[in-house]
């Protein structure tokens, strides 16, 4: 937990304060910090969670997008969208718009003409002002966040320009990362990539890529055969497809597909870092070892593990010196460190006897993994260098293949809770958990770094 | 074979505790020699009396094991093992004039071309390889379906054999490629340990991808985690 907390915190701003963590330990040092903001006395709303830890939540209000002329699909689309993106932040709880005692389509965009003592009376504590105006295929967004009880606009890092009506949609990511911005000191991820695999009715599978908030799925294979675990380099994004035959290395890159190692057996897990792949081979089924290649010419720079056992999965460190990987050597798939020349190799994980998929976090300080524990059940965990484990996952049902966002704080991984193996995402506290894509046959999640 | 001697080591072990005094069974000496076994087993036809030979000592081996006498044990498994070894060097030396005999038996018995019944010949099936959970493993019932689809390629000797292996759905879809692809792996060693030749076999994983059975019950666990011969098109 303590590692957990401290993570948090020293992503917060003042402004947060009473926001994320309530736990005693954490609620003290937030207070004492809290110097510009009276609402750090947050009437917020608990989020469930476990462990005596409590996420708070600001209650929000999106009332309706208003049609200033010639929109009101976009106007649909833009409410939409802004009510999915904070309510998947992981900071607000997003107010429903019916049953308000008072119309708010009858209010102006601008403070004078905003009935705070209404937005309070329902205890709302932000609210976000939208309208928009197209014409001439062109689109104009009017987007504000204001603070109820301060009666003020805030200031925020954005500025909303006309953009063709094709392009709006990321105006809008752009404007709730500015919010995210404004409450935690980091800007928001909104309109960020996550790449997966789905399975359709014929046992093929495919590679798609949606934005986080899973809208605007688009496939990236389109072959008759099995397409798996996608993951991303520079501008790139890289899949083993077994369209000839055998499970080979293939990149996507500028629109176009191309094979980049087709040693006979695996060629898998391909993790990108300064300029350098590491990748799974099997080498004609000799051996499940780890090698670096050449992005541009696939050529075999460097074989780095060498053991009878199977080792795979690897996953640089976002300095690129070291990679985790996974190693059956114990006699179980445990989590491993090495440099990233090869050379210190040290086991990482000792608990449970199935521990896979790992994926660094960008900060660089834990391995997110998947572990099947006690009961069977597969759960997600981190584990930092120490090998101190905190679990993320638990109770609701199967969970795995976990990936974290470009910013680290948050992860999305599949999860079969509810039936069909679906994309969630969860802060990566553990505490906030929602669904993004529906219907199942998803896996292998992975977020653009 | 590794399972079974650990039962075995482990039951002894307890054993052990009572009788204090004793050495400890002579377990790498039994295993070594069942090994040795294994290796000889694929030739054992042109083997003459020294598999058989080696056979009985093993068996007495254990038996002095059950009985305790780690010592005696020791030197039996150790000369059964000796003896294996030799059965398959002898049986290497003499394997072109063993196999023309083995021929000329057979045409000998070769019904004739126009016998109106039809031959009496075995049909062989090539039949698919199960294993345990997160293991690659062979065991000793499996290994049999593997003689079996041995003398198949023996008997269609111009097929060439794609091993493919499978996992369960459960786990991590790269790591179960790998497990897969050990699996095949493992075949193809027990094969070529029975004397099928290495350009015979490819292996290809499909670790999860191409489960039999669809549901996630255990019984369909236990039939997905496989490795099934598909003959190569020509």
């Amino acid at each position: 937990m303590h590692i957990l907390i401290s993570r948090t915190y020293t992503t917060l701003r003042p402004r947060l304060a009473g926001l994320v963590t309530m736990l005693a330990i954490f609620a003290v040092s937030a207070t004492a910090t809290a110097q510009d903001d009276a609402s750090a006395e947050t009437a917020g709303i608990d989020v469930d969670v476990k462990g005596g830890a409590k996420r708070v939540l600001i209650p929000m209000a999106i009332p309706d997008t208003q049609d200033a002329g010639g929109s009101s699909k976009v106007a649909k689309r833009v409410q939409e969208l802004l009510r999915k993106d904070m309510d998947l932040a992981g900071f607000f709880k997003v107010l429903p718009n019916d049953g308000l005692f008072f119309d708010p389509a009858k209010e102006g965009m601008s403070a004078d003409k905003i009935n705070f003592q209404n937005w309070s009376n329902v205890n709302a504590q932000a609210l976000i002002k939208s309208s928009v105006k197209s014409s001439g295929g062109k689109v104009t967004l009017d987007l504000r966040l204001y603070i109820v009880d301060k009666e003020t606009q805030a200031k925020l890092e954005f500025k909303a320009t006309s953009v063709s009506d094709s392009n709006y949609e990321s105006v809008v990511h752009e404007f709730s990362n500015a919010v995210i911005e404004y409450y935690t000191g980091t800007r928001g991820i909104f309109g960020t990539q996550i790449a997966y695999v789905r399975r359709n009715k014929s046992r093929l599978k495919q590679v798609y890529v949606m934005d986080m908030s899973g809208e605007s799925k688009r496939a990236i294979t389109k072959n008759s055969s099995i397409n798996l675990l996608p993951s991303w380099g520079k501008g790139s994004l890289y899949y083993t497809s077994y369209q000839d035959q055998n499970p080979d290395l293939w990149v996507y890159e500028g629109g176009r597909h191309r094979k980049l190692s087709s040693r006979s057996g695996q060629n898998s897990g391909a993790s990108y870092c300064g300029g350098k792949i590491a990748l799974t081979l099997s080498m004609g089924g000799e051996n499940t070892d780890i090698y670096l290649i050449d992005p541009k010419s696939g050529k075999q720079l460097q074989r780095l593990t060498d053991h009878w056992a199977i080792d795979t999965s690897p996953t640089f460190s976002p300095d690129c010196s070291k990679i985790a990987f996974v190693s059956g050597r114990s006699s179980s798939p445990q989590i491993y460190v090495m440099n990233s020349d090869g050379s210190g190799q040290r086991r990482l994980t000792y608990k449970g006897k199935y521990n896979t998929t790992p994926d660094w976090s960008p900060e660089g300080d834990v391995i997110a993994f998947t572990s099947r524990d006690e009961r069977n059940k597969f759960d997600i965990f981190t584990v930092d260098l120490n090998g101190t484990i905190e679990r993320l996952t638990q109770d609701q049902g199967n969970n795995e293949d976990p990936s974290f966002s470009p910013d680290g704080r948050y992860l999305v991984f599949t999860s079969d809770r509810g039936g069909g193996k679906k994309i969630w995402l969860m802060t990566a506290d553990g505490q906030y958990q929602r669904a993004i894509t529906k219907g199942s046959g998803y896996s292998s999640p992975t977020w653009s770094k | 074979m590794r399972i079974e001697t650990g039962v075995r080591a482990a039951v002894l072990a307890g054993l052990v505790m009572f009788a204090v005094g004793c050495s400890k069974p002579p377990e790498k000496a039994l295993s070594d020699a069942e090994k040795a076994l294994l290796a000889a087993s694929a030739r054992r036809e042109c083997a003459d009396d020294k598999y058989l030979a080696a056979e009985k000592l093993l068996a007495e081996a254990k038996e002095l094991v059950e009985a305790k006498k780690y010592d005696e044990a020791e030197s039996k498994a150790l000369a059964a093992q000796k003896m294996a070894e030799e059965a398959r060097v002898s049986a290497d030396a003499n394997w072109e004039e063993c196999q023309k005999r083995k021929n000329k038996v057979a045409e000998a018995t070769k019904p004739v071309e126009k016998d109106p019944e039809p031959p009496k010949t075995e049909e062989l099936e090539l039949r698919v390889v199960f294993f345990a959970y997160d293991s690659a493993e062979l065991t000793q019932s499996q290994r049999r379906i593997l003689e079996n689809n041995a003398n198949w390629m023996r008997q269609n000797e111009q097929t060439k054999i794609v091993l493919e292996g499978h996992t369960d759905e459960r786990g991590s879809s790269e790591y179960n490629l790998a497990l897969g692809e050990r699996r095949a792996q493992t075949v193809r060693q027990y094969l070529i340990q029975l004397g099928i030749e290495r350009e015979k076999l490819s292996i290809l994983s499909y670790g999860e991808e191409m489960p039999d059975a669809l549901g996630a019950s255990e019984a369909d666990f236990r039939q997905n985690r496989r490795v099934v011969f598909v003959p190569k098109k020509k």
